[in-house]
């Protein structure tokens, strides 16, 4: 294996998620629990950083940094809350806020600003969308995979294939398989990325 | 097409490439720093009574560290005053011999000592009163159960007259 991918980690799943008591979770980060806040960490790291890659078009680094000023404020402010949709809710427009401001500390307020409202329709529809969006752009970004790539990828994903079955199916080694699906995994995020970066 | 719930795992492993592991790591210890800093911030601030008490410990403290500070800034400024000495017309002497001095002793005076006397007054009663005043017209006027008054009838009798 040449690389880990942390997206697949049970830890992300949506019955990890469902499970999750969000009233007794939210109130016990109010209180300071460090596992609550591990938990959350577990649940809401990639979610939000997809989001964020959505709304700040693609950008990896700023997407980082927002993410990371976003989760200090969430330490900052959290209360409790009682149901999912309002804490994602609050947790996308801390995001925003964090986004804003990191965007009037570049001085690049203004044509941030041109560029939030150009945008700000999608991302009202897509503070429970954002992973549609995302969908979309990689179903598109998966048809302009060579043939081969794609049927790879189906298998592994799709159809579930373990990668000890697709290599002695193929004939390769499991390192080989990895590498081909980290070669492609990174082509499909930059073509998503671009894509994004386009919109804006 | 495929569905959302079918592409999601692949997309999360596509965009978790935007978040390395070791990133995931440092943000996730950034957190946990900043929730035990607000804790102990929490703790801090928690109520009035830690401000108060701190506060009390501060003005003792200052007071036991710099009591001469305080003292200084009340103490007056300081006044010389000068002296002088006396005119002698002014200073009053004694002498020894200037007063007579008068010595007392057991012989020159007599102690006189007077008997305890019991009971000197007598108490008369209505019969022995009138008795008193020897023949002449008197009335007797009760005003009340312990109160009466003597009337001579004669005004001069109120001067007074021999005894017989």
């Amino acid at each position: 294996m040449d690389a880990i991918c942390p997206g697949s980690q049970p830890t992300m799943s949506a019955g990890a998620q469902a499970s999750m008591d969000i009233a007794a979770r939210t109130a016990g980060m109010a209180r300071g629990d460090e596992d609550a806040y591990r938990l959350f960490h577990e649940v809401y790291f990639h979610r939000l950083l997809r989001y964020l890659l959505v709304v700040t078009g693609g950008r990896e680094d700023a997407a980082r940094e927002v993410l990371q000023l976003a989760l200090l404020r969430v330490v900052r402010h959290v209360r409790k809350f009682e149901s999912e949709d309002a804490f994602w809710g609050w947790l996308t427009l801390l995001a925003r806020s964090a986004l804003v401001d990191e965007e009037r500390k570049r001085h690049r307020y203004f044509a941030f600003l041109d560029r939030f409202f150009q945008r700000e329709q999608i991302e009202t529809a897509s503070d429970s969308d954002t992973d549609e969006r995302l969908n979309e752009l990689l179903q598109h970004n998966l048809e302009s995979l060579p043939w081969d790539e794609r049927e790879l990828i189906k298998r592994k994903y799709f159809a579930r294939e373990s990668v000890k079955g697709i290599a002695a199916d193929v004939g390769t080694t499991e390192k080989s398989i990895e590498s081909q699906l980290v070669r492609i995994r990174r082509k499909l995020k930059t073509g998503i990325l671009a894509q994004l970066n386009d919109e804006s | 097409m495929k569905t959302e719930s079918e592409n999601s795992a692949l997309l999360e492993d596509v965009l978790a490439e935007a978040a390395p592991t070791d990133f995931e790591r440092a943000l996730l210890d950034g957190t946990l720093r900043a929730v035990r800093r607000r804790r102990r911030m929490r703790r801090w601030n928690r109520g009035p009574a830690a401000a108060g008490v701190f506060a009390l410990i501060a003005i003792v403290a200052w007071r036991v560290l710099w009591p001469a500070a305080s003292v200084k800034t009340v103490r007056p400024t300081l006044r010389i005053v000068s002296t002088q000495p006396l005119p002698a017309s002014m200073i009053v002497e004694t002498r020894p011999g200037s007063v007579a001095v008068v010595a007392s002793s057991l012989k020159t005076f007599l102690l006189v000592e007077t008997g305890s006397i019991k009971d000197p007054f007598q108490e008369i009663n209505d019969e022995q009163l009138l008795a008193l005043a020897g023949g002449r017209p008197v009335a007797l006027v009760r005003q009340g159960p312990h109160q009466a008054e003597l009337l001579f009838l004669n005004p001069e009798d109120t001067n007074g007259f021999p005894v017989q």
